[in-house]
């Protein structure tokens, strides 16, 4: 309950401010007399996804020998199938445009689809070596079919899982919570994560252009900096010689992505282009300051960079603002 | 909380009422902007990423002049506990400052200082306690737990954050469980902070951030009650264990059979409150509890193999979701019993994006190497959700 809603509305409604409906409704709302929980079914969805998928992983990885590769290989791509009737029976029509949700289940059961469809090729591609040494195919093939899910049905879920997986196929993660790159060699997962970032950024780019599908330029744009950011901070903090050069490209890059995102009035891209740069210069304060002293001269010219970027927010909230 | 940020909070929560009906289009612009100008709230209001960013922006500056007094020469516990206590007392002035200032309230900054000054508070406190032989050891860490109750307690009260009175309900029931009859205070003390809790919840004299420190606290205690009844949590005595000097010995039977019966029940009785009260985050907590109660069962009771416990528990929530929304909508006016699976005042289109983020973070394929000299299969996998290649 929100007491001083339920009685706001009630105010504005004698004040002629709310009329009735929808004051009633809103009453109802404010009063807890009306609840929704779309979130928690939301959560349930999602969380049957992860323990449906994460079960049929280990079913595969118990059970393969003592069943057969065709009989497993069969099975998950019958339920990957049902899934995706599943979807294509409540899919909205083809639209460049954002299309009307389908129902709150249809972008868990495509993504359970998809994800029955990725753990079927690779298994597929363990037993039979379809591709043989250049089996990190698979995850490309993972990326076009999800890619192609996501521009037919709409969905950012579906686009999330495309970019990841071609980055995978890259050999690079995207998930920040690994704290690396990818498992690869460093020097070629960084080259890969800034190619993939640059070409994601591109591609989000293309789609506002184009006025087609421009609504994924979020997930694209995102997903893309984070790449194109990590892979450039990798190299300033990740050479011991050639870093000045890094981070030289991570300037030109941050600044780019900062100045293109404060006129778009976009917060997300320009708060990653901040801590990218920041983050990039306190190298470069390392090794001017740190050698010299690496005492409280050095930590209170960390706080002293900081309170100036500080500053500098503030001042471009203002212009934000005013704009 | 000062008399003047506790009426903006209450203006503050009609105008976001009023943006979300607006966002929804049961309102139009002309109608949320009357509203506005009846519910003044001057204080500016930056996005969540602003926030988010002058949060981090401060929290260097704060541990930046911490480690530069620090390393400037400082010795021994009692010098550090001076550093901690100056720069946190620094802190507390300037969530003041910041507090009164129409344009730095909502900035991030107020988060950043309030938390660091509590942080650091503790720290002093516990680096103060090292240095003096009566309160070294085991009874410093208990006065320790106390200080942080009233520290982060105060400040809750204070600021207005819910996440602080988190803070100081974990550090109450740390405290208590390093006395003499822990689980029974735990369970007396959770039992009443629930109740005390739950009578605040709608009380409007208690501005908004302090009514959703009152939900966090009744989580809290409802928590803290369901470990101290969990029947793994009687059997491996978890609450003792906290205590100095445990010994253990076997849990009494008719203990291990109430809390048997407690760790089945307590879970329906919350969801069944939460339901009967329309509270949503009763409700998860109960979904939550009984989440841990499966859990439990399961460590104790073999219900099969593991990927057919996670694969059939995965369906059967596939299903229950999938039942519900249809039991929901199928109505004319699409709510049974004051409950709908309808959106309501949320912007669709923006969680539809949201769902993105726990998908990548989780459901993420890890990638091999791009160019393995040998062939190696099995370098991807899918994740959490499973779906691997790792056979």
């Amino acid at each position: 309950m929100q007491p001083e809603v339920a009685d706001a509305v009630s105010s504005l409604k004698e004040k002629g401010v709310l009329g009735d409906p929808p004051a009633s409704y809103l009453l109802r709302t404010a009063r807890g007399d009306l609840v929704s929980v779309r979130l928690e079914i939301r959560a349930l969805l999602y969380l049957g996804v992860l323990l449906l998928t994460t079960g049929v992983g280990l079913f595969v990885k118990e059970n393969h020998d003592r069943i057969g590769p065709a009989a497993v290989a069969s099975a998950i791509g019958l339920a990957a199938a049902a899934s995706f009737l599943f979807v294509i029976r409540r899919a909205a029509p083809f639209t460049w445009e954002r299309a009307p949700e389908s129902g709150i289940a249809f972008d868990y059961v495509l993504l359970l689809g998809l994800l029955l469809v990725a753990a079927d090729l690779a298994y597929v591609e363990v037993q039979f070596k379809l591709f043989g040494p250049n089996w990190p195919y698979h995850l490309l093939a993972v990326a076009l079919v999800s890619g192609a899910a996501a521009f037919r049905w709409d969905s950012p879920v579906a686009l999330s899982l495309a970019l990841s997986s071609f980055a995978a196929w890259r050999g690079v993660s995207v998930n920040v919570l690994h704290g690396t790159l990818g498992p690869g060699r460093l020097e070629e997962t960084r080259g890969n994560a800034v190619v993939c970032g640059a070409l994601f950024v591109l591609v989000g780019i293309v789609l506002v252009r184009a006025e087609k599908k421009a609504h994924f330029d979020d997930v694209f744009v995102n997903f893309g900096l984070l790449l194109l950011l990590g892979g450039l901070l990798s190299g300033v903090f990740g050479e011991r010689h050639s870093w000045g050069w890094w981070l030289l490209a991570l300037a030109v890059v941050s600044a780019a992505v900062i100045a293109i995102a404060f006129r778009g009035s976009r917060m997300l891209p320009f708060a990653e282009g901040v801590v990218a740069a920041y983050l990039g210069s306190l190298r470069l304060l390392f090794e001017v300051v740190g050698k010299i002293h690496l005492g409280s001269a050095f930590f209170l010219v960390v706080a002293a960079s900081a309170a100036g970027v500080l500053a500098l927010l503030v001042a471009a909230h203002r212009r934000m603002k005013e704009r | 909380m000062r008399a003047e940020s506790a009426g903006f909070e209450r203006a503050a929560a009609v105008r976001e009422a009023a943006m979300r009906w607006r966002k929804a289009g049961v309102i139009d612009a002309g109608t949320e902007e009357a509203i506005g100008s009846d519910y003044p709230d001057p204080r500016l209001r930056p996005s969540a990423v602003w926030q988010v960013l002058v949060f981090l922006f401060v929290t260097v500056i704060v541990f930046g002049v911490l480690l530069a007094l620090t390393v400037s020469g400082i010795r021994g516990s009692l010098g550090a506990a001076f550093v901690c206590l100056l720069v946190g007392g620094a802190c507390v002035y300037a969530t003041e400052l910041q507090e009164q200032s129409l344009n730095l309230a909502l900035r991030g900054g107020t988060g950043a200082t309030a938390l660091w000054a509590c942080v650091l508070l503790v720290v002093a406190a516990g680096l103060f306690f090292l240095e003096f032989g009566a309160l070294r050891g085991e009874l410093g860490t208990t006065v320790l737990f106390a200080v942080s109750v009233l520290v982060w307690g105060t400040a809750s009260w204070r600021w207005g954050n819910p996440v602080f009175a988190l803070f100081s309900a974990i550090s109450l029931f740390l405290l208590l469980a390093r006395q003499p009859y822990g689980r029974l205070l735990w369970i007396g003390l959770g039992a009443g902070i629930a109740i005390l809790a739950w009578r605040r919840l709608d009380d409007p004299s208690w501005p908004p951030p302090h009514r959703i420190s009152a939900a966090v606290l009744l989580v809290a205690a409802l928590a803290a009650l369901y470990v101290a009844v969990n029947y793994w949590s009687v059997e491996t005595w978890w609450i003792e264990k906290r205590r100095p000097g445990f010994a253990w010995t076997a849990p009494p039977r008719v203990v291990l059979v109430v809390s048997l019966i407690a760790t089945a029940l307590m879970p329906a009785a919350v969801l069944a409150w939460g339901i009967r009260t329309r509270r949503l985050f009763l409700i998860d907590t109960g979904a939550l509890l009984l989440i841990l109660s499966a859990v439990t069962l399961r460590h104790y009771v073999s219900l099969g193999p593991l990927w057919a416990v996670l694969g059939v528990s995965g369906a059967l929530l596939l299903l229950g979701a999938l039942v519900l929304e249809r039991w929901l909508s199928r109505v004319p006016d699409k709510e049974r019993s004051g409950f709908t699976a309808e959106p309501l005042f949320s912007d669709e289109a923006k969680m539809r994006l949201l769902q993105a983020i726990p998908v990548a973070a989780t459901l993420s394929p890890s990638g091999p190497a791009p160019t393995e000299e040998r062939f190696t299969p099995g370098g991807g996998s899918f994740g959490g959700g499973g779906a691997s290649d790792r056979f």
